[in-house]
């Protein structure tokens, strides 16, 4: 098959060469003005579209309309190219239809990729705009590529990662839907009213607009641990724009109003007890040193 | 009784102070330039107070918009610009094949524009309601304000300024009780009408409640004619072509069961 090729080549660079030096000019010129159109076209064409669909469409749509266009400029621009070259473009797809077999054993992780980057189209598991997590890395997706996605992570680094990586691995879309909830653990003490606490926690829900009424916020006990009453603070906000802002202003109210409320919080405490007598401190300090008795 | 809306003069460095309820507003015009701070406190408050003032204490924040023109402030009194759900603080529950009217009311957005067209250059509510979610699962849904409401049933002799009323009837066709948890109000698509009191209030809304089928809240062309003559203050967010407003309230009216 190689052969073949490289005979079509010689024979095409033969009937080249034998042509007059100003028909050679003509098709200098010929090639440089259908690159120079295909390049304005190109520009036009996508900007158009990325103007149109601006308002109309999401990000990650707009994006694959002006990629459809360009390569559909690119391969016209190259065909029009050749043939003015005077290469047979029909036997050139036939040649090229058995050279992509040869190409695709020698970069199986390219094709792995562009094949990966069709479903993760398909599927949208995500799209522009989306921030989503993959393994240790949390960012924005900036583009999906043929070969790989683009993120911006929150310290503002460019991140690629491969499209068959995101196929064969866990994504997390943390805004993909419209609200989101906002857990917080704290313990409080076996001496503290947990009816008190409740009531305080349900007003900073109240006095905070941006925290939503419904979902209702909600406070369960998560277990009776050795020093304190472990317990859940659940309450939702909007998870579009804003989110962390607003946990981390609850987070503050609640050590608030903790601190100006007196509530009890639970921590580890130790009770050190001596003994009453020589003998018996004796034989204490022998098995141990100090006692330490958990007090619940 | 002056209203608090409507168009203002400001001579080079004067400064106003709105009281809205809850809202203080000080608006200062400087030579191209206009000047807007705020503060607010106490939720229902209805004091309502427009006074030449100093400009706006140092500490709050201001706004600077810069203009070419204009000599005249426009403050215009809107609706929220979310749809609102109004929970009764008491289940209120509609006997089979009667109607109730019920009364919603909701805090006011301030709308300043100067220059020449008019141009909106700040808006804020007198009061920011709480946020909730309306929809049939944590998914599907939209961002709505919360009100807790009393759901009066009568109009009452309170006349709010600085809040604007929606009265919403309610007609249990089925002859089984209804009981009312939530309602949800398209207010971006309905007006804001002064009663001959100085009150505001917007369309008045209906709903027919009919078991399994989507029960939408139709918006009328005038508030309740109960009220008296309304005039016109400042029109919908959002333009409306049909007098039905096809938000389903199926998941807001729920039927007693027996």
């Amino acid at each position: 098959m190689t052969g073949l090729g490289m005979l079509m080549v010689g024979d095409w660079l033969a009937s080249l060469l034998e042509m007059e030096a100003d028909d050679i000019v003509v098709i200098g010129l010929r090639a440089l003005l259908i690159v120079a159109i295909g390049a304005i076209v190109g520009r036009v064409l996508t900007s158009t579209v990325g103007r149109v669909l601006e308002r109309r469409a999401t990000g990650q749509q707009e994006m694959i309309a002006r990629r459809v266009v360009f390569y559909g400029v690119l391969v016209t621009t190259l065909m029009t190219l050749l043939d003015t070259f005077g290469v047979e473009v029909g036997v050139l797809l036939g040649a090229a239809g058995i050279l992509t077999v040869a190409v695709g054993f020698a970069s199986q992780t390219s094709a792995s990729n562009l094949i990966s980057g069709l479903f993760l189209l398909g599927e949208q598991p995500f799209v522009v705009g989306d921030v989503i997590k993959i393994g240790s890395y949390t960012g924005e997706v900036l583009a999906v590529d043929m070969l790989s996605v683009k993120l911006r992570t929150f310290d503002n680094l460019y991140l690629r990662v491969p499209n068959e990586t995101l196929i064969k691995s866990e994504i997390l879309n943390m805004t993909r839907n419209p609200i989101r909830r906002i857990s917080i653990d704290l313990r409080i003490s076996y001496d503290e009213d947990l009816e008190r606490v409740r009531a305080i926690l349900r007003d900073i829900v109240d006095r905070d607009p941006d925290l939503l009424e419904e979902p209702a916020p909600g406070v369960w006990v998560d277990s009776l641990g050795d020093s304190a009453i472990h317990i859940s603070f659940v309450t939702w906000a909007s998870n579009r724009g804003g989110w962390y802002d607003v946990r981390s202003r609850v987070m503050e109210a609640v050590a608030r109003e903790f601190r100006g409320q007196k509530v009890a919080l639970g921590f580890q405490r130790v009770e050190i007890e001596g003994g009453s007598s020589e003998t018996e401190a004796a034989a204490a300090s022998e098995a141990a040193p100090v006692v330490a008795a958990i007090k619940p | 009784m002056t209203d608090w809306w409507g168009d203002f003069e400001f001579a080079e460095g004067a400064s106003r102070r709105w009281r809205i309820g809850p809202l203080t507003l000080w608006v200062t015009r400087l030579a191209k330039e206009w000047q807007v701070a705020f503060e607010r406190a106490g939720e229902l408050d209805s004091t309502v107070e427009v006074t030449d003032s100093s400009p706006a204490p140092a500490g709050l924040e201001r706004s600077r918009y810069l203009f070419v023109q204009g000599t005249t402030l426009s403050v215009s009194a809107r609706v929220a610009d979310r749809p609102v759900v109004a929970r009764p603080e008491m289940p209120v529950i509609v006997p089979g094949g009667l109607s109730a009217t019920l009364y919603v009311s909701t805090p006011v957005w301030v709308a300043l524009s100067a220059g020449e067209p008019r141009q909106r250059f700040h808006e804020l509510p007198s009061w920011v309601p709480s946020s909730t979610w309306f929809g049939e699962n944590n998914i599907e849904g939209a961002l709505y304000y919360a009100e807790r409401t009393r759901a009066r049933h009568e109009r009452g002799s309170e006349v709010f300024r600085t809040r604007v009323t929606t009265s919403v009837t309610v007609n249990n066709v089925e002859r089984t009780p209804l009981q009312i948890e939530r309602i949800a109000l398209p207010l971006p698509s309905m007006s804001v009408f002064r009663d001959e009191q100085g009150g505001l209030w917007t369309e008045h809304a209906v709903v027919d409640y009919v078991a399994n089928q989507d029960a939408p809240v139709k918006v009328e062309r005038a508030p309740l004619a109960e009220i008296g003559k309304t005039t016109p203050v400042s029109p919908a967010r959002l333009a409306r072509d049909t007098n039905v407003v096809t938000r389903a309230l199926s998941a807001a009216l729920r039927e007693v069961m027996p």
